[in-house]
């Protein structure tokens, strides 16, 4: 109790000093819980786009009905590949008739007529292809597509494998971007922290040779120091925290009509990372403190 | 108590500005010692060795069984039981009168109904009880220097060092002080005071000290009508 008396007395006794440190951390924060929020939403994405993805696997006109089920049979016993279901050309042109048609009941443009212009059905008979998660990386699919192209009967195999690269190399860059750029932010904000509280002992120079005057150790000196620091870390990213869902609430708020689809799916940190982000604060703070008291 | 031996202090390199030249004097637990000379003598230089503030350039100097320079932590240690008072009082600010004995006694782990009875005890003690609650700024130079007497005494420390405690102090003040120190002696605390010049000797040092140290450039002198007139005229 004691002790947080004297780290409040430090937090009033320089409370303008203290205020700039908390904006400055508070700011720091928010970049990086923006950062982890992009990350969690499009690691949700990921996860969405995982549990639909299908790999096409166009069969040859050739190959008849029964065959095609000896291929399903062959496609799934595949490596990484958890389940198959084999859609017949006729099949596929019922769906994509019923698909148009309800273009048309929504409001959309009527382009049924673009069916009466093929005298013959155009689609191809196809397996479509159910892939684990753990295969689903650019690498895993690649071979995957290999495989399936070479069974006999096997057209070809589309999976959007230039969108899914590029979607991936992406995702790999943007995490090391956040990762860098979130370590960078929580040093600025222990260095921050620790020149203020820097400051903060050279402007108690005369109580702290007082103190050691009359005996205080260490301990004693630098303890409501730390509690300082660790203060100022926890509020700074709670603020923050605060901040990024006044913002995020805003920001859906805003722009719910425009990217209603994207928004669906959006959701903000969940408690645990919300909870991690504000220890991390205190951590930051307890660093920062420690740092400066090295050379008390 | 305290033991000094061969103890010189230089500051710079020039062996001729040598501040304190090779000391010889022990201290025993229980003693009451004045440390009287003139200006530059070296008197606070020896008070700021045996508080570890300074160390000494050669020789040995054990306080309290501690052979100083010590570590940190022995020093923290050594401190804790020392009262310290300086020759300007140093006083927080922003603290009142009350809050400033307690950090003394809160530094040594005492806390709750002990260390407000201890600090009751010491404003008393100097006459300043009235002033508990006052912000160091409304006191004047003398009452400065008693919270620092009091501060230094409320811990019942084994072994009290004051340099010129009386500084600030009307004859009638000064006398508190020194009955104060004289108490804390009977109550078994060393104590080693810097007395200056303007010190009469306010019915003579005999009276409150058993032992003066008579310091004249640095060196340990065997008689008082050593140090000039002014030592002869308040030997103890």
């Amino acid at each position: 109790m004691r002790l947080l008396k004297r780290a409040l007395w430090g937090f009033t006794g320089h409370a303008r000093l203290h205020a700039l440190t908390l904006a400055v951390v508070a700011l720091s924060f928010l970049a990086v819980g923006t950062l982890r929020l992009v990350y969690v939403n499009l690691n949700q994405a990921i996860a969405g786009w995982q549990s639909q993805f299908r790999m096409l696997v166009v069969l040859r006109p050739s190959v008849d009905p029964e065959r095609a089920l000896d291929l399903k049979r062959e496609l799934s016993a595949l490596p990484g590949v958890s389940g198959a279901e084999y859609v017949d050309s006729s099949a596929a042109l019922d769906a994509l008739s019923e698909r148009l048609a309800q273009m048309k009941a929504t409001g959309g443009p009527s382009r049924a007529h673009l069916l009466e212009l093929v005298a013959d059905n155009p689609l191809p008979s196809t397996i479509r292809l159910r892939v684990r998660a753990d295969y689903l990386s650019p690498a895993a699919l690649s071979a995957l597509a290999r495989r399936a192209e070479a069974v006999q009967g096997v057209a070809e195999v589309r999976y959007g494998d230039a969108w899914v690269a590029r979607f991936y190399s992406f995702f790999r860059l943007f995490k090391l971007v956040a990762a860098a750029t979130s370590g960078l932010l929580f040093v600025a904000a222990a260095f921050i922290i620790s020149s203020q509280l820097r400051l903060v002992l050279v402007l108690r120079r005369n109580e702290i040779g007082l103190m050691r005057l009359l005996g205080a150790g260490a301990a004693y000196i630098g303890a409501p120091y730390v509690l300082e620091g660790a203060l100022l870390g926890t509020a700074g990213a709670a603020l923050a925290v605060g901040a990024l869902f006044g913002l995020y609430r805003l920001f859906v708020a805003q722009a719910g009509t425009e990217f209603e689809n994207l928004l669906q799916a959006a959701s903000f940190l969940p408690p645990a990372a919300t909870l991690g982000l504000v220890g991390f604060g205190a951590a930051v703070g307890v660093l920062g403190s420690l740092i400066s008291l090295r050379r008390l | 108590m305290i033991i000094c031996s061969g103890l010189t202090k230089l500051y710079g390199k020039d062996p001729n500005e040598c501040a304190l030249h090779s000391l010889d004097f022990h201290l025993d637990k229980g003693e009451f010692v004045f440390l009287r000379g003139h200006v530059g003598a070296g008197k606070s230089t020896l008070l700021r060795l045996v508080c570890g503030l300074l160390e000494p350039s050669s020789g040995e100097l054990i306080v309290n069984g501690v052979s100083l320079p010590a570590n940190r932590r022995r020093l923290a240690a050594l401190r804790r039981r020392m009262g310290i008072v300086e020759q300007e009082p140093r006083l927080l600010e922003d603290r009142s009168v009350a809050e400033n004995i307690a950090l003394a006694l809160e530094v040594q782990g005492l806390k709750g109904p002990a260390l407000k009875r201890r600090v009751s005890a010491a404003l008393r003690s100097v006459g300043l009880e009235s002033l508990s609650e006052a912000p160091p700024r409304r006191l004047s130079a003398g009452q400065r220097q008693k919270v620092a007497v009091a501060r230094a005494v409320a811990g019942e420390p084994l072994l009290v060092v004051a340099d010129e405690p009386c500084r600030h102090l009307d004859s009638e003040g000064a006398a508190e002080v020194l009955a104060l120190l004289r108490w804390l002696n009977l109550q078994g605390s060393t104590i080693l005071a810097v007395m200056g010049d303007c010190w009469p000797g306010a019915g003579g040092d005999a009276e409150v000290a058993a032992r003066c140290l008579w310091l004249k450039r640095g060196r340990l002198l065997d008689a008082p009508a050593e140090a000039g007139e002014e030592g002869a005229a308040c030997a103890c």
